[in-house]
Formats: C-alpha cells, structure tokens, sequence
C-alpha cells in the first residue's frame, strides 16, 4: 500500500467535512462550553476553575463520541449509498488505502473540533486563575487518542452491522470500556476471582476506555506515576493499530454493493 | 480485452428469502476498440457484472480476464479504465473542480494535467459553467456530465458506463451520444448499459444482451438483424385491384390510393417484372427495417424457454 492515494483521500474528506456544517456547530458548542463551564464554576461548590476546567473536559470528550460515532458509522455506508466509492475505488488505489483514507481524514476533522473545544475550555479555566499544565495536553490527546479508537471501533462494527446496532454496540463497549476500570479493582469483584478472569478476558480483547480518562490527575493535579503515561499511549497506539489492522482484512473480502 | 469465463454471481441477502441468481454462467467478450451496448431489462444483471468487472463485488464462479491492452491484471486495468456508476451523487460539500481534481489526483496526474484535460471536456461536456459550484446545488445531469468528466479525465482505454444517459434530457443524451461516438472514433473501447434499446441501436455496431442473469446474445447488430430477420422489400404502388402472382408476405393499405406490398428477397426481382409488365406504376422500393428492440423480443422468448 502506497501512501499517496492515502493521503489524497485524507485530504478530500478533511475538505469536505469542513465545509459541512459540523465545524460550526463546534464553534457554537465551545461557546456553550465555555458559558457552562463558567456558570458551573459559579453555582456549584469547589474552586471555580477547577469545576470550569472539569466541566469543559467533559464535555469536550462527549462530543469527541459524538463525531466518533455518529460520523464513523456512516463513514462508509454513506460512500456505497451514494456509489462515491465506486468512482473512487474504480481508480488506481487500494480498497484498503482508500478506507484508511477515509479514517485518518475523519480524525483529522476529529482533533480539529477537539482543539477548538480544549481551547474553550482552557481558556475559561485560564480566566479563572488556572494556567493550562502540560498534563491539560496529555489529558487532551489522550482524549483524541480515546476518540480515534472509539471511531475504529464504529468503523469496524459498521461493516457487518446496520446502522443502529453499530451505534448501539459501540455506545456499550464505551461505556463497558470505562466501567471496567474501576469495577476490576472493587471489593466486590476482586472476593470473586472467577468474575475477574471473565472482566480480564473483556479487558483483553476489548478497548480499555478507562485509561484515557485524566480528568481526574488534571482536576486534583495529581502526578501520574513514572511511566503511566507512556504505556498509556503506548497502549492506545497498539489498539488503533490493531483495530486498522482487523478493518484492512475485513474490507479484503467485503463485496461493496 | 476484457473477459467473463463462466461467470455467476449469486445474491443471499437472508434466511427468509430465496436467493437471488444475479448471473448465471456468463461468458462475455468486450473486443479492443468496439463500441458495445449492454442491454438487458431492469434486474437482468447489468450492473452487477460491471461491478464484478471492477472488483467491487466477487463472482461466486468463474473469473474475469484483462487483456493485455489493459496489462494483464485488475491492478494495471484500474488504470487504464474509466468508470461511471448508474445515478451517481458525489461529495456534497466539495466543489465541481474540486471532485474533477480529487479523481485526477488518484489517476496521479498532475495539477496542471488536470487543469488543461478539465478545460478540454468541460465546455464539450457543458458543465464548465459549474466547475466553481458546489455539488449539491448540482442537478442529476450535471452529476452525470460531471461524472464523464472525471472518467476521461486520465484518458482510458476502457471507458465503462452504467445507464450514462437516463439521468439526461433529450439534447443531453444526444451530446453524450455524440461525444460517446467521438470517444470511439478516436480509438477508445466504450461498453456501456442501457435498456433503452434504440440508444444502443443508434450509436453502437455490437451488443450484449442479458435476459434475466443469463447471456442471450453478444455480437455484432448486422449479423444479430441478419440471422433473426428474413430480409424482405417493400414496393408502393398505387392501389389496384390486381391480383398478382408473386407470393407477397403482406399488403398494407397506406391511404386510398397507395398499397405498400412486401416480398421475400427471392422475389424481388418477379414482382418488381409483374408490376412492369401489368404496367403498375411503381412509386418506392425499399428494404424493410425491424428495429432491435422487436429482434430482442423475439429472441428474449427463445432464451427463456
Ligand atoms: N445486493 C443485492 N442483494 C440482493 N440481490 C441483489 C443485489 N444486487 C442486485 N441484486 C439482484 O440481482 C439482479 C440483477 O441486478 P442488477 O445487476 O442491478 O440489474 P440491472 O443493472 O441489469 O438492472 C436483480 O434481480 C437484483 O434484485
Ligand atoms: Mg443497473
């Protein structure tokens, strides 16, 4: 697989997702966040900017799902519907290349909306008296990191599925993702070593959601212990290369029709 | 060039229902440098042979050969082929030139290659106009037009199109008919869909024919016309009431005073002498025409039997 038609394809889909309308709505989603944020820090208990910078995060991350989801799972559905792909995959390029293409353009479009979104909320918090840290960033890109696996997910799921049981499943291995975490280390579970093999079996196989979460080190300033932070990206990658990997052979056999 | 051996293609889309024979055992030939129709009724299986052509779908038997000219192997043909899908819709948010570039840019041609073959087909393609629009503001034949933009824009040898003029108007499908033929004249393979009969018999000197999944005929439109159609002559004449020798297969009243009688081949030459010597003024002679689309009526009975 040469890069080139790779890279053209990622172009033209960054191209025409940013001419749609989704861009702008994250403008108008950061200045909602950016107003949430600050309404939370003023109405709630806690200091302000942590509660802004808390707030923004999330909500930064949800709609980062959101693009993941709602725009991976018709990420190759709409191109067959619209028989687009048979233009494109009737030219010289790889149906693999041309589905890494499509991927790579939409995580683009994906950190794009992410910034703007971290922007806002650091921003606030900034406003509020908390200088942005250097583990703000690696909360960041974590989440862009968690966002790109969750897109990989949908993508793959949606090449067998239909489009509701594509999100349905990818919206419970997200949450199934973030829960087993903290559930794998409960009382509960760990009095229950049978149950355990069975959450280190899903943990194996399915992504871990949960080590992408830094909000709560950023909020309290926590210091992550040595080298977390590594395997934690380290981890992430080997995922969403993995995931590339199984969509790449899975695409190999697909009759586009 | 391009070749189907024993091709068939069989659809299961569930448990509930029977699947669907989409081909059967299809042995297809596209000569270099022809013009072909591919003509079937909707459901005969058009569209999913081009689609097995192009590796979009694979054939449950049999295999598809490239020939030389196209390099030997899918991976060479794909560039060396020109594809347009039926009804195509493209990416709404991007611009007319912006498509043509992203499809020229996968062919690896440069910038400016793009720019001149672009000024080249637009005008001819009357889509020049649109370039800077974006494409959902595009109406079905502009897509189209712009669709045969991006497929001649890496000059192919084989140009391949599903159903190219049902998108158009009655002038937009006389243009394309005419830039098809000018695509062929300069030594292009154009194979193209339609059910719409006469189209093909306009423009094009071979045909395949697919009646439900199976190949009813493929070959050239003379030789098709030839073998199913007993040559016969027309000759007018001013109506009378002569009975004459020669065995006429029928006689047509085409107002009070014209008769119009129609002979074998054979007997041409006795009742043309007849009419001389009865001194019958003899108005028109011509060849009689069946159309195609009566041809393929008639061996689209046979082929089901
Ligand atoms: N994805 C599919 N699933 C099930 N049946 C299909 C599918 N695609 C095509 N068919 C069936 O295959 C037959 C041929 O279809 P098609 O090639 O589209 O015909 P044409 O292009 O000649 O109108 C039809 O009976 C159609 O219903
Ligand atoms: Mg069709």
């Amino acid at each position: 697989m040469t890069l080139k038609p790779v890279v053209i394809v990622a172009n033209y889909t960054l191209k025409e997702l940013l001419k749609s309308k989704v861009l702008i709505s994250a403008f108008v989603m950061s200045l909602g966040i950016a107003l949430l944020a600050w309404l939370a820090s003023e109405f709630t208990f806690g200091v302000p900017a942590r509660v802004a910078l808390d707030v923004g995060l999330a909500a930064l991350s949800v709609s980062g799902y959101g693009i993941a989801v709602f725009m991976g799972v018709t990420l190759i559905s709409r191109e067959i519907e619209s028989r687009t792909i048979y233009m494109v995959i009737s030219r010289p390029i790889s149906r693999e290349a041309f589905l890494i293409g499509k991927m790579a353009g939409l995580s683009l479009f994906l950190m794009i909306n992410l910034a703007v979104l971290g922007v806002a909320a650091v921003s606030v918090a900034w406003l509020l008296g908390l200088p942005p840290s250097w583990l703000v960033l690696c909360a960041f890109l974590a989440s862009i990191l968690e966002c790109v696996i969750l897109m990989l997910v949908v993508v793959l799921l949606s090449l067998g599925a239909n489009t509701s049981l594509t999100v349905i499943f990818s919206l419970i291995l997200l949450v199934a993702g973030h829960a087993i975490g903290e559930t794998r280390n409960s009382l509960y579970v760990q009095l229950r070593p049978a149950l355990g093999r069975v959450l280190d079996f899903f943990h194996y196989l399915f992504p871990g959601f949960y080590k992408f979460n830094l909000k709560d080190m950023v909020i309290y300033e926590l210091v992550p212990p040595a080298g977390w932070l590594n395997s934690m990206f380290l981890y992430g990658i080997c995922y969403a290369t993995f995931l590339a990997v199984l969509i790449c052979l899975v695409i190999r056999k697909k009759d586009f029709n | 060039m391009l070749r189907f051996e024993n091709i068939t293609k069989v659809f299961k889309t569930d448990i509930l229902t029977a699947p669907v024979v989409a081909l059967e055992s299809v042995n297809l030939h596209i000569k270099s440098q022809s013009m072909v129709g591919f003509l079937g009724a909707n459901g005969a299986g058009k569209t999913t042979s081009m689609k097995i052509m192009l590796d979009f779908i694979r054939a449950d038997q049999g295999s598809v050969v490239y020939g030389a000219e196209l390099g030997g192997n899918l991976k060479n043909a794909l560039s060396k082929i020109g594809f347009l899908p039926e009804r195509p819709y493209f990416y709404p948010h991007l611009k007319g030139h912006e498509f043509v570039s992203f499809m020229g840019e996968l062919q690896g041609l440069s910038k400016t290659t793009i720019k001149e073959r672009a000024k080249l087909w637009a005008p001819k393609l009357r889509i020049d106009h649109a370039l800077d629009r974006y494409l959902r503001t595009y109406s079905k034949g502009m897509l189209q037009r712009l669709g045969f933009l991006t497929v001649v824009i890496h000059e192919p040898t084989l140009i391949i199109l599903d159903e190219p003029l049902s998108g158009l108007d009655p002038v937009g499908r006389q243009e394309l008919k005419a830039i098809m033929r000018e695509l062929h004249a300069s030594g292009k393979t154009v194979f193209f869909s339609s059910h719409v009969v006469p189209d093909v018999e306009e423009i094009c000197s071979e045909v395949v024919f697919l009646s439900s999944g199976k190949l009813a005929y493929q070959g050239s439109v003379d030789k098709l016309m030839r073998e199913n159609v007993g040559q016969t002559f027309w000759v007018k004449t001013p109506a009378t009431d002569k009975i004459l020798r020669t065995p006429f297969v029928a006689k047509e009243k085409l107002s009070d005073e014209i008769v119009r009688w129609e002979v074998s081949q054979q007997d041409q030459e006795n009742l043309l002498r007849e009419l001389l010597d009865s001194r019958i003024p003899i108005l028109g002679m011509e060849q009689s025409r069946k159309s195609l689309e009566e041809v393929f009526y008639q061996i689209k009975g046979k082929v089901a039997l």
